[in-house]
């Protein structure tokens, strides 16, 4: 007594073994890149430039963003000689020679573990900081663990939906969460001080460069470029659109680190743990409804939080189903299957300065391994003329930009 | 020297698309065809012109001319004044004697047609738009000529004002519970030989006839395919109303979204069929269906459309700003008075806090409470006959929410915040839109009473995900915004001029993609982007 299902695509889909390639725009690749950066540094990365860099955050998070984004460049020709794979797929061609495949598979498999497990902590890390945040001006009396486990609850749920509703979800979401950086503009012209962010060139060379990297840590995120370039509809301007999307990361967050110092000045800004919110609290508007400004800020960033964490979590759980061939049924209890994981380690510090502490050392490893890893792999695969194969070249048609997919 | 390269191309592009739209339109090709001796071939002609619509009556009988000659006369069953067309012109054909077998036409045209407008044609596409008229054609076997007899007279009797659907400006009409006035109404506003009408028959026992209406040539085939298919998949005893239907045809079952809009109104489905939707009738219900159907659809009036763009614009805007109040207001308040009532300004707060020092309930229970009077008053007003439901409104909205505030049962903020949710969902142009929220309205309360703001975000970005994931016959359920169509976005939450309109809704993927054809290149593109260059 009902139609037959042949004829409902969303039933339909899931019976079978499905290929998602071209399923992201150029657009929802761009979203999505913008989207997985600005998440959890938006809420501590001027604390922590100040902290490590001093007064010369300001002009070195500007250098930082362009050396991401020039690396991101890199990213994007690397994946652009395989189109169609993922990371997952193209690393062991790298590495394999014709007698010894095996070699191939156990060096990629290591390296997808090292980039698992850095998500991993990403993730739990990005949860925690938000948890904390929101529990710090919205729920004074909640327990964090109610806020962690809602928050992971929802970007577990959104995590194994296919590539092409996260893509929609991040082009949906883009919009939204420009809102803060159009308030940040108001609140540096009414408590703005430029005499803040002098005096510049204080560090010595090695201060520069621990400078520029821990400025680079705030743009990290860039990663989901080795899997989600695997989806994409036009890999010809991929790099163009890559290398635009980071420096449309670069610029917010940067225009972000630099309205902090202007508002705070080195010395106040590195003192500061939720200097983010306190930075909207410097003004209070008299005409609007809402009294506290940065309550109202706090609650876009719930959305960038959520967005954030669910394109990480989408890109691990991914990851893990490539590299297991996992059927795509089967997804949802790959996503379920980690939120304790991603519970344990955002509930590993005790308190948020520890938490601060060990997040950012294991970070700084990742990082480095992010930088480094793609740079070998980027090497190789040019010395030995590694690229996908014609055939594999051939682009199926996005799903999303289908009239009908019967 | 690139740009301009580019740009022939996409003209020489254009053109050949143009061609080959010009080549499929039925009215070019039968632009210069006369009308054939031979009747058969005529006929043929025309049923294949027609698509073998149901609603095309074409008799065939012998005349009484010593040789027997054979004649036939073709109309729109309920276009036509059926009394004319069988008494003044089908009877006297078939039964008066004509005796000179020399000039038989002259004595039909002279002698038997009673008929006051008569007029004789030689090409066919006269004889299709005398049909699609209203009039009644005459065809005469051996003869390369035509009568056009004046039979208009469809019948207006039973149609209605639309109840669901009124406007200030734009037609009265509204769709009949008999599909064939419906149609009638449909093609008495769309006189295009492309318009299909595909009848199936639904239900073992009621055998409800259930037409399927859509523009050749300008429909995407997979739309019309994915529809065709999902009838022929219904089986079920009967279907009494579309609703039936609307829940057999739809993508996705649980889901409080309504992925197919429903009309009353005539002029709207034929704006659906031009914008490259197909919609389907029901013989006993006077809405039509209409797929594949977007959200930001059901925030549209038929209204916006005839009215000047400024207005729509800002009309539209209105809705959106009442949607998110039906939505949202009764969780803001939840989240501000039992956990933020630091965000709102002093004196509000004191007051509401003031308002709220003798209600005995946490506000969850006083906003569930007054929601579900509200609901309760709703239902019953609808259900009472005409005179008597606005007046429980009335009794049960002020009275009961005064003695209410008085009595200390809820505080005067939720009379308020009750009152406005109310008025704010009545401002959705479509009923099945505005319950979806009426529904989601409870869940958001329930997590602004459990997170406050925090759990008002988290519930909306589950919903959200949830839109996303809908697909309406595999249209993404939140285009134009995701995916991206600039082109459609003009038409979603402001409207503009209808000069800059040129392009049909690029996510339904018309075959015929530009409303205006004789437009140049320059002015196609500056009035409608070309869908294929839509995704940013």
């Amino acid at each position: 007594m009902t139609p037959n299902n042949s004829s409902q695509p969303s039933q339909s889909a899931s019976s079978k073994k499905v290929d998602h390639r071209g399923s992201l725009s150029s657009y929802q690749i761009y979203v999505l890149v913008v989207l997985s950066i600005i998440g959890a540094p938006l809420l501590n990365f001027p604390r922590f430039v100040a902290t490590e860099a001093g007064a010369d955050g300001v002009w070195l998070s500007v250098i930082s963003g362009l050396l991401v984004t020039g690396f991101v460049f890199m990213v994007s020709k690397l994946c652009q000689r395989f189109t169609g794979q993922t990371f997952v797929q193209f690393i062991p061609e790298i590495f394999e020679t014709k007698r010894m495949k095996w070699f191939g598979k156990g060096i990629a498999s290591l390296i997808i573990i090292g980039f698992a497990l850095y998500w991993m902590n990403q993730i739990s890390f990005q949860v925690r900081l938000f948890s904390e945040a929101t529990n710090t001006t919205l729920l004074p009396k909640t327990p964090i663990e109610v806020t962690i486990i809602t928050l992971l609850l929802a970007s577990t749920l959104a995590s194994y939906s296919r590539p092409a509703v996260i893509g929609m979800l991040n082009e949906l979401l883009f919009p939204i969460i420009l809102i803060p950086f159009a308030l940040q503009l108001y609140v540096v012209f009414k408590k703005g001080d430029w005499v803040h962010i002098f005096p510049l060139f204080q560090s010595d060379w090695k201060g520069l460069c621990k400078g520029i990297l821990s400025n680079g840590l705030g743009f990290s995120g860039f990663e989901v470029l080795f899997l989600i370039m695997g989806y994409s509809q036009k890999v010809d301007h991929s790099s163009k659109v890559n290398t635009r999307a980071m420096l449309t990361a670069a610029i917010l967050l940067s225009s972000t680190v630099i309205a902090q110092y202007f508002v705070f000045g080195v010395n106040a800004l590195s003192k500061n743990l939720w200097s983010a919110l306190d930075f909207y609290k410097e003004v209070r508007p008299e005409l609007l409804v809402i009294e506290r400004i940065e309550a109202f800020v706090l609650g876009i960033w719930v959305v960038i939080a959520f967005i954030a964490i669910t394109n990480l979590q989408f890109v691990l759980v991914r990851t893990i189903c490539e590299a297991f061939h996992v059927k795509e049924e089967q997804t949802k209890y790959v996503a379920w299957s980690l939120f304790p994981f991603f519970y344990g380690g955002a509930m590993v510090s005790e308190n948020i300065s520890d938490f601060f502490a060990k997040f950012q050392e294991h970070s700084y490893v990742g990082f480095i391994f992010s930088i480094v890893i793609p740079i070998l792999l980027f090497l190789l695969a040019i010395i030995r003329r590694k690229r996908s194969s014609p055939k594999k070249k051939d682009q199926k048609g996005g799903e999303n930009h289908h009239a009908t997919s019967t | 020297m690139k740009m301009r390269k580019l740009r022939f191309l996409r003209d020489q592009k254009r053109k050949k698309i143009l061609e080959q739209q010009s080549k499929n339109k039925v009215e070019e090709r039968s632009e210069n065809k006369g009308i054939s001796k031979n009747l058969d071939e005529n006929l043929d002609f025309l049923k294949n012109v027609f698509g073998n619509s149901t609603d095309i009556i074409t008799r065939t009988f012998a005349m009484k001319t010593p040789d027997h000659s054979t004649g036939a006369v073709i109309y729109i069953d309920e276009m036509v004044n059926k009394d004319i067309t069988h008494n003044y012109i089908l009877r006297p054909l078939m039964q008066e004697e004509i005796q000179d077998q020399t000039d038989i036409w002259k004595n039909v045209v002279q002698k038997l047609i009673e008929a006051g407008e008569v007029k004789e044609i030689t090409k066919m596409k006269e004889v299709i738009n005398g049909i699609l008229s209203g009039d009644t054609i005459f065809l005469l076997e051996g003869t390369t000529r035509a009568l056009v007899i004046g039979t208009k007279g469809w019948t207006t009797r039973s149609v209605g004002e639309p109840r669901a659907e009124s406007v200030v400006r734009g037609p009265r009409e509204g769709l009949s519970e008999t599909s064939t006035f419906s149609l009638a109404m449909i093609r008495h506003r769309m006189k295009d030989p492309d318009l299909r009408i595909q009848s199936f028959v639904i239900g073992e026992r009621t055998q409800t006839a259930v037409s399927l209406l859509y523009v050749e040539g300008l429909t995407n085939e997979q739309i019309v395919e994915t529809a065709r298919n999902r009838l022929k998949d219904i089986k079920i005893d009967g279907i009494l109303e579309t609703g039936y239907l609307e829940e057999y045809l739809q993508d996705q079952t649980w889901t409080p979204f309504p992925q197919i809009q429903n009309t009353e109104r005539p002029d709207s489905v034929v704006a659906h069929l031009l914008e490259g939707r197909v919609a389907i009738l029901v013989d006993g219900s006077p809405h039509a269906l209409i797929a594949p159907a977007v959200f930001t659809q059901f925030y549209n009036s038929p209204e916006d459309y005839y009215e000047r763009y400024l207005i729509s614009s800002f009309l539209r805007l209105i809705r959106l700003f009442s949607f998110a109040i039906a939505l949202l207001l009764p969780a803001f308040y939840i989240a501000f008075v039992s956990f933020h009532p630091e965000l709102i300004p002093d004196q509000l707060s004191i007051a509401m806090a003031a308002g709220r020092a003798s209600v005995p309930f946490p506000s969850i229970v006083e906003a569930l409470l007054m929601e579900g009077s509200i609901e309760v008053l709703r239902e019953a007003s609808i259900r009472l006959p005409g005179p008597i439901g606005p007046t429980i409104g009335i009794v049960g909205g002020l009275v009961i929410g005064t003695s209410a505030v008085q009595a200390g049962l809820v505080s005067p903020a939720i009379v308020i915040v009750v009152g406005m949710t109310t008025i704010s969902s009545y401002a959705n142009p479509s009923y099945n839109a505005a319950i979806s929220i009426r529904l989601l309205r409870f869940p958001l309360m329930i997590a602004a009473s459990i997170l406050g703001l925090f759990g008002i975000m988290i519930a909306l970005m589950l919903m959200i995900l949830h839109m996303v994931q809908i697909r309406s016959f595999g249209v993404p359920y939140m285009t134009p915004f995701a995916p991206l169509r600039w082109g459609a976005v003009r038409d979603a939450i402001v409207r503009v001029p209808w000069k800059y309109m040129n392009a049909r809704p690029s996510f339904l993927k018309p075959q015929d993609r530009y409303r205006q054809k004789n437009l140049s290149s320059e002015e196609a593109v500056k009035t409608g982007r070309d869908a294929s260059n839509d995704t940013k």
